[in-house]
């Protein structure tokens, strides 16, 4: 699984549509798709699944970008956070485009920064918790799902299901998948709140596992195996892990 | 009762005075006698009773009648005499007595002679008899007929004489001898006028008998024996004058006067006849004098009525004066208001006269500065653009590549320029025009600001100058993204242009409490503090630099202030503070 921060853009020409995704991957984000026209946009937003959506309004001489918006809007399940990038300055375009709340309104010509920013501002303001990315190199937010991270200067998408387990060093959080491993700067008192307890079971006060994707569990040696990884399980929080297993001795 | 009866005589004329008739009090208590209601209660004695007591009515009647004849009030008198019905009430013939007596007051002589004539019949005091005998004997006398008054007269005397009643009898015996004398019987005149007299002197009766002598007088003076008169009337002037009684003093004197021009005594005659006529205006001032006083009064009250009429007059003078004078005031007043109103018109109207010409001005204005812009601000760059690109054709052609690098960095330089600029123009104008799409939404200032540097890529090279870039990543603001990048790249334009040679351009900021403050720093030449006053007050866009003229209209449009520091060959500093959005 990709951990890119998947945008979705709906750009009519296509040498710009290029310029957009030069800088769209420069900033570390991944394109899931370009649609050019409306139905193409509506095929691939349900489909490819985006974390963002960046659209031009005026698509073939037609404000279809506002129609697209309007559209999306409307399921509130399946909704994700959307940006206008235009070239359409008269007040009356603009009133109608911000009928639709769009997270932000960005005027061509961008710069890649601009356009970095303002993707990290709609995902903040999506998770409603705004600010969460910008208080530095390890800030993490969530939103329906998945972890949005901060490494480095770029933003990486992290979902849940791949979380094998948390892991707590000191004032750092770390996230444990199958391949790679995360640092964000939480709490484990927010991280608890924010996890759906079904999946999630804390095991030891410095871990958090995913009981879907657990290997073993070894109860003489009070272990539980990732792969290669084993972590100990601690009395306190034994019998809640027996409930939720038939455990065979 | 007694008919209080004077007879004054004047050379023979007798006159029978009605108006001084009234009850003696001994015949009201006779009639009180009879009278059952008086009888039942003491106290009635004397006043009207209503129609609420209890007892008969005509009792009733009667006892009302009484009191009114005793009290005078002769026509309510009247109205119970032709009321009163004899059953069941006070012996008749004592009504009939009353009845004569209110008929005689009224001067009905036929009606209350039958009055009296019924009287006598059938019981009744005695004395009352008599009275009714009495005041018929003044009637038969008024008509003339001597004989029946004597008749009944005589049969009066006798009653009175037994009784006693010496008052009545003095009035029996008079009008005997008056009677006599009119009958010519002077023998038996003078024989009761004496009686008369002597009852006179018995009672002490002065009236009485200056008026007897001088009835005694005129006895013998009509039969001529002026020697036995004179000093009878003489005698009854004396008395007269003891009595202080005027009429019988005026008539005393007449009588002398008459007597005396008759036996040729003109003199004498004169002065009596003097004292007369004194007399008789005395008694004329007598009455007069009230009826003067009465005049006077009546005059001066008419005058001070006169005075209140005039001072009302007076008064509604003053009051019509006064709402004069409030109209007078009202219309001024609302007159001036008018004018006012009027002055205000024009004063507003010339206002929008001079606002439309201000806005002329400033459109006017505009349209210069358009032109000055294209035709020298934008014409000057491109032009050195077009030669830096023919001498970069040379360059080429030389394969002079450093020389070709250069003239690429300098015309991407005024490229960079004409594209600010234009950006400039158009926004301003777009502003001045009301139609510059002003969005304000949440923004990371590093992100805008990292935007604009990023054109600046290669600038500072070719200048040699350096740019160190300061901004915290966790500072959002509410601001404009088209208009606040324009503010920083004039800002950092402007730098750049008036910096040193190897000098830096500084841009950080930091947070203040609830403000974000960005600071612009070059470390060039400086300002003066005149030029900063003068960018600090200036109006927007009057000045001749454009570019920092937006700076100023967008930085406040961002609700941000600016203020600017320097110092000389130091550097100057742009110092921005701007509204930062608060995160939780």
């Amino acid at each position: 699984m990709k951990n890119k921060v998947d945008v979705l853009l709906l750009e009519d020409d296509l040498d710009q549509a290029k310029a957009i995704e030069e800088s769209l991957l420069k900033s570390g984000f991944g394109v899931a798709g370009i649609a050019t026209n409306l139905k193409q946009a509506y095929g691939l937003y349900y489909s490819v699944k985006p974390d963002v959506v960046l659209v031009d309004i005026y698509i073939q001489n037609r404000p279809d970008g506002i129609v697209f918006a309007e559209t999306i809007n409307s399921n509130e399940e399946t909704r994700k956070p959307l940006l206008f990038l235009t070239n359409i300055m008269d007040q009356q375009t603009f009133n109608e485009a911000m009928k639709t709340n769009p997270y932000s309104y960005l005027l061509k010509p961008f710069h890649e920064l601009e356009l970095k920013y303002a993707i990290q501002l709609a995902i903040e303001k999506f998770a409603n918790d705004l600010g969460s990315l910008s208080l530095g190199a390890y800030s993490a937010t969530y939103a329906n799902k998945f972890f949005f991270v901060k490494t480095g200067n770029n933003l990486k998408r992290v979902s849940l299901l791949e979380i094998e387990y948390f892991a707590v060093t000191g004032r750092y959080i770390d996230i444990f998948t199958k391949k790679k491993k995360f640092t964000i700067q939480w709490s484990i008192k927010k991280l608890l709140t924010v996890l759906p307890k079904n999946r999630f079971l804390r095991i030891h006060r410095n871990y958090i596992v995913n009981v879907n994707l657990i290997d073993e569990v070894n109860t003489l040696d009070n272990e539980v195996r990732f792969g290669e990884q084993f972590l100990p399980i601690s009395r306190r929080f034994k019998a809640a892990l027996s409930n939720n297993f038939i455990i065979f001795k | 009762m007694k008919i209080w009866f004077v007879v004054l005589s004047l050379l023979g004329a007798t006159a029978l005075s009605s108006q001084n008739i009234s009850l003696r009090e001994d015949t009201q208590r006779l009639i009180v006698d009879e009278c059952s209601v008086c009888r039942a209660d003491k106290r009635l004695g004397s006043q009207i009773v209503g129609p609420s007591h209890n007892g008969d009515m005509q009792q009733l009647y009667f006892h009302n009648f009484h009191v009114h004849i005793v009290t005078g009030n002769t026509a309510k008198a009247l109205e119970l005499a032709h009321l009163i019905t004899f059953e069941n009430n006070a012996p008749y013939q004592l009504i009939e007595y009353l009845r004569g007596y209110l008929f005689l007051q009224k001067d009905l002589l036929q009606v209350a002679e039958i009055h009296f004539e019924n009287s006598l019949h059938g019981e009744l005091h005695e004395v009352i008899k008599a009275n009714s005998r009495l005041n018929l004997a003044l009637i038969s006398q008024e008509k003339g007929d001597f004989e029946k008054a004597l008749h009944q007269l005589e049969k009066a005397e006798e009653i009175y004489s037994r009784v006693g009643h010496d008052y009545n009898l003095k009035a029996v015996y008079k009008n005997v001898a008056l009677c006599y004398l009119h009958s010519e019987r002077y023998l038996e005149s003078r024989e009761y006028y004496l009686k008369a007299i002597k009852l006179e002197k018995v009672m002490e009766d002065t009236l009485g008998l200056a008026a007897s002598y001088m009835d005694l007088a005129n006895l013998y003076y009509v039969q001529y024996k002026d020697k036995l008169a004179i000093p009878l009337f003489q005698k009854g002037l004396d008395y007269a004058e003891r009595s202080q009684n005027l009429n019988i003093q005026q008539t005393a004197n007449l009588n002398m006067s008459v007597v005396e021009e008759n036996r040729g005594e003109y003199k004498t005659a004169l002065a009596y006849r003097k004292k007369y006529e004194l007399l008789v205006d005395s008694i004329w001032n007598r009455d007069k004098i009230w009826e003067l006083a009465e005049h006077q009064k009546k005059f001066i009250l008419a005058q001070k009525q006169k005075e209140i009429i005039l001072l009302e007059k007076e008064k509604k003078i003053k009051e019509v004066q006064r709402s004069y004078f409030l109209w007078l005031l009202v219309l001024v007043t609302l007159f001036l208001v008018h004018l006012f109103i009027v002055y205000r018109r024009r004063l507003h109207q010339s206002k929008i006269v001079m606002r439309q010409k201000q806005e002329l001005d400033r459109l006017n204005n505009m349209k210069d500065r358009m032109f000055s812009i294209v035709a020298h601000d934008l014409r000057s760059p491109l032009h050195s653009l077009q030669k830096i690109h023919l001498r970069l054709d040379t360059a080429i052609s030389n394969k002079d590549w450093q020389e070709a690098k250069r003239l690429s960095s300098l015309s991407k330089r005024a490229i960079r320029q004409v594209y600010l600029l234009l950006d400039n123009v158009l926004h301003w104008a777009m502003s001045q025009l009301q139609q510059l799409l002003f969005n304000r939404q949440m923004t990371n200032l590093n992100a805008v600001v990292s935007a604009v540097c990023a054109n600046y890529e290669g600038v500072f090279e070719i200048n040699n100058q350096k740019l160190y870039k300061e901004i915290p990543e966790d500072i959002f603001l509410n601001i404009d993204h088209g208009t606040f990048k324009i503010v920083l790249r004039n800002l950092i334009d402007n730098a750049v242009k008036f910096n040193n040679e190897r000098g830096t351009v500084s841009v950080s900021a930091k947070l203040v409490g609830n403000e974000c403050v960005l600071n612009v720093q070059d470390d060039g030449v400086g300002v003066s503090p005149l030029w900063i006053s003068k960018f600090s007050n200036s109006a927007q866009s009057t000045d001749g630099k454009l570019g920092l003229s937006l700076v100023k209209l967008f930085v406040e449009k961002n609700n941000g202030k600016i203020s600017v520091e320097s110092k000389l060959n130091r550097g100057t500093t742009f110092r921005l503070r701007l509204p930062i959005i608060k995160l939780i």
